[in-house]
């Protein structure tokens, strides 16, 4: 194999940000090769997002130099060079968009580089076509989904030219169905010889690194291969990291088989896991979890509903077709479905912000539909945690924004900040510490919290939460869900979208399936695998239930959802 | 009630992407169109050439393939504000006017001139509404500021001033529909949390106090939007003040000449029969 060169070079490099005493990068060293992958983790404000602003030049070393591709970064007539050659993607795939369309955007960098007009055209071409969105170049930018503008900011980052690219959580954002696309994306150019440098504070694509670096409140803690890395897992806990979910169970079975190995790669798993299973006994008969009948009359109901954005428009787009829908008191509802098939508009439907265009609803015994209806309080009963829900705190103050939904509902002094306190309460804040926060100063974790608080300070019977921890960092949405468990535990009944499969199998669900504004499965978690193929709709598996059909032809007789009774099962099979 | 759907309601701003001869122009051309015609709008009388500009606004629209009742549907939201203008020049502006009025209701007078005054408003606004419509139907914004950048070229002396100039075009039209989406947002969660947008029975002044708080979060969420978008650019390699290219020239054919000749024409005829 030729001898590589080192693309990128850090040597003893420390930055701070003006008026901040602490380093947010503290005296980091290494050396990256060209064409090698390379996973750089850390939790929030571990000085992740600066080392990739340092990196492209975008910020200046106050110590130690950067030198990417053999140019120093402290350099000013560097940058440009600099900057074609290591592209950067960042988290949110919509804010990096210049132009409003597709191949215009792509041509901003070549323009900036004051190339001639059929030059850009030729590095556009190429750069869409091998970012996949060449069918798509003259689409308008801001109705890309947020897969689609991810590929779009990278193949603004290929007409560039370069040879680098660096992804700042660049899949936090997407879908686990556009994380993949992205993954065969990557790996694909990697192929092709790009270096790619992915920041993350998820633990996923470790099996496939060349190089992992670990940083912690500014600090390099650990360098090394994947082989390192699964030895030193006792100290991620250390660095505020998760262990991934693949590391998590290779280790717990390890402790009922020690013939097995660890493992982070799923393949390697699934196939020690092979002779395990074939010496397991007779399956014992799984009890199908039966429904029990509905209590009462339904809370909620919609029959038959229809909806349509943009109706009026050239081009009406589908929300919602014939949806049948009855929900009951104690039930927790999970929605699942891919980007667009209707779970938002369906939550939002719940809570009263869109009507449908036919059909008839019932909620909570009123009909909204009914011009006398006081839609305003009625959707007060039935909180809306939206998507991404702090970007819509809008108040300046922790404080008032949560007061904002009991103050509408007119409650004033003592009383007002009484249920201010017991929301903020309920969602672990201190009413005290927080009240006079600036929202704008609270990490992506507490914003949420603040935007749940807001909602439970309306007292709702029933919570709707569309896609509650998306796009935090592992250890918030933990913490996230465990709160949403306890709230559940009180009374508060649930209905929630996720488009992670093992986060919707904890709630213990009744499971609603959705694909192109359809209902497409309602029942049980265990029927839906049983019966149908996640994948046709943009699902996947859950893990447990992945290696399971690896290792048995069978599988769909009898098979293990969760890690617990995978655990079990195993035991039991053993056993005899 | 698609009070939500800010994006819709706007039709201002909202290209078509089509092949027609309108959407061919050359985009310097668009816009000394919009520019020529807008003025004649604003200083032609009601008949009959406020009618024929309309009618030939109507004309462009349909060579353009567009629906001039969606493209109509931009005047909506300033609808009130059209007919509060005409309520205070009917009956609170003092006038001297000659002759007797048509009719009087209580102790307000109203006049013949009256009418027309709020019937050339009325269709002034439309006449504009229409023009802007179309002309954001068939111009993309890649077009807009290429079009900004060939017409500054005279005015400036530095190169840099046509470019940034038209870059400012881009990302101002690039930021409509991220407020767009930000105001959905913000009114969204106002209304899941009590705020009665979006509710049965919804006056004008409700409506205008419910809005007001919007303007705040709307500015910082665009300020914040635009700090991201400055370190995109410059890992781009964008540098303010430097000089850069394009993705597509744009050259006049005959076509092109035929319409700004054409346009001239209409203008000066319109101008010529005002002041004549």
């Amino acid at each position: 194999m030729k001898q590589k060169n080192t693309i990128m070079e850090f040597s003893s490099v420390s930055y701070s940000y003006p008026g901040r005493d602490e380093a947010a990068v503290n005296k980091i060293s290494f050396s990256l090769k060209e064409g090698s992958r390379v996973l750089i983790f850390g939790s929030n404000g571990s000085g992740k997002s600066t080392l990739t602003r340092l990196m492209t030049g975008l910020l200046r070393p106050d110590e130690g130099s950067v030198q990417t591709a053999g140019l120093d970064s402290s350099l000013r007539e560097n940058l440009r060079a600099i900057r074609s050659g290591a592209g950067l993607l960042f988290q949110n795939p919509s804010s990096q968009i210049v132009a409003t369309v597709v191949r215009e955007d792509t041509a901003f960098g070549p323009e900036n580089l004051a190339l001639s007009s059929s030059e850009i055209r030729q590095r556009v071409e190429k750069a869409l076509k091998r970012s996949g969105m060449y069918a798509l170049r003259r689409r308008a930018s801001h109705d890309l989904s947020a897969g689609q503008q991810q590929r779009l900011a990278l193949a603004g980052v290929l007409a560039l030219g370069s040879g680098c690219l660096i992804l700042d959580e660049a899949a936090s954002m997407l879908n686990p169905l556009a994380r993949k696309d992205m993954d065969i994306l990557l790996d694909q150019l990697h192929g092709q010889g790009y270096t790619i440098i992915q920041v993350s504070h998820f633990m996923t694509n470790i099996a496939k690194a060349d190089k992992i670096l670990i940083l912690q409140a500014g600090k390099l803690v650990f360098e090394g291969g994947t082989e390192d890395f699964l030895v030193r897992e006792s100290s991620l806990s250390d660095w505020a990291l998760d262990l991934p979910d693949i590391q998590k169970l290779s280790g717990e079975l390890k402790g009922l088989f020690p013939e097995l190995r660890k493992t982070l790669d799923e393949k390697q798993l699934s196939s020690d896991l092979k002779p395990i299973f074939a010496g397991l006994r007779q399956d014992p008969p799984i009890a199908v979890g039966e429904t029990a009948p509905p209590a009462g009359p339904p809370l909620l109901s919609l029959h038959h509903v229809n909806y349509q954005y943009k109706a009026q428009s050239r081009h009406p787009v589908t929300g919602l077709i014939d949806l049948d829908f009855d929900f009951y008191r104690d039930e927790t509802v999970v929605l699942m479905g891919s980007t667009g098939s209707g779970k938002s508009t369906f939550l939002q439907m719940l809570n009263l912000l869109l009507l449908p265009s036919s059909g008839r609803i019932s909620l909570l015994g009123e009909n909204p539909l009914d011009k006398k209806c006081d839609l305003a309080r009625l959707r007060s009963r039935m909180g809306l945690v939206m998507q991404q829900p702090e970007k819509q705190l809008f108040a300046s103050l922790v404080g008032d924004d949560v007061a904002f939904g009991p103050r509408q509902a007119g409650l004033q002094g003592q009383a007002l900040s009484r249920r201010v306190k017991d929301a903020l309460d309920l969602m672990e804040l201190s009413y005290s510490k927080f009240r006079d926060r600036s929202i704008r100063a609270l990490s992506g974790g507490q914003k949420r919290k603040v935007a749940l608080a807001g909602i439970l300070a309306m007292k709702p019977e029933i919570l709707l939460l569309d896609e509650p921890s998306a796009g935090l960092d592992p250890r918030s949405a933990a913490n996230l869900e465990r709160l949403l468990l306890s709230l559940r535990d009180e009374g508060i009944q649930l209905i929630l979208s996720t488009h992670d499969v093992e986060q919707a199998l904890r709630f213990d669900p009744r499971l609603l399936v959705m694909w192109e504004g359809r209902k497409v499965f309602d029942g049980m978690p265990e029927q839906f695998f049983r019966e149908m193929d996640p994948e046709q709709y943009g699902l996947e598996y859950p893990l447990v239930l992945r290696l399971w059909q690896e290792g048995n032809s069978q599988w769909r007789e009898s098979f293990p959802l969760g890690k617990d009774q995978l655990k079990s099962r195993l035991l039991l099979g053993r056993a005899v | 009630m698609s009070q939500f759907d800010f994006s819709s309601n706007l039709s201002l701003g909202q290209y078509e992407p089509l092949d027609t001869p309108v959407h061919r122009l050359v985009p310097a051309l668009k816009m000394l169109s919009v520019i020529l015609l807008g003025s004649a709008v604003l200083f032609s009388p009601l008949f009959p050439q406020l009618l024929l500009l309309f009618l030939f606004f109507c004309l462009i629209g349909w060579m353009g393939n567009l629906k001039i009742r969606y493209l109509m549907k931009g005047i909506r939201p300033i609808l009130p504000f059209l007919l509060l203008i005409g309520v205070i020049q009917i009956f609170f502006i003092s006038r001297q006017l000659e002759g007797d009025p048509l009719f009087s209701v209580w102790i307000f007078k109203i006049y013949r001139e009256d009418l027309f005054f709020t019937a050339r408003l009325f269709a002034r606004f439309f006449c504009l509404v229409l023009l802007l419509s179309i002309f954001t139907s068939v111009t993309p914004v890649t077009e807009i500021s290429h079009g900004t950048e060939a017409l500054l070229k005279p005015f400036g002396r530095k190169q840099a001033l046509a470019h940034d100039m038209s870059l400012v075009v881009t990302i101002t039209f690039r930021f409509i529909p991220i407020l767009a989406r930000e105001a959905e947002h913000i009114t969204k969660a106002q209304a899941s949390r009590g705020a009665s947008f979006g509710t049965w029975n919804m006056g004008l002044l409700k409506k205008i106090r419910l809005y007001i708080p919007l303007i705040i979060p709307l500015f910082i969420a665009a300020l914040e939007r635009s700090e991201i978008l400055v370190e995109a650019m410059e890992s781009r390699c964008y540098e303010a003040g430097a000089r850069r290219t394009r993705l597509d020239e744009f050259h006049w054919k005959f076509a092109d000449w035929m319409v700004l000749f054409l346009i001239i024409v209409i203008f000066s005829v319109l101008f010529l029969s005002r002041i004549l």
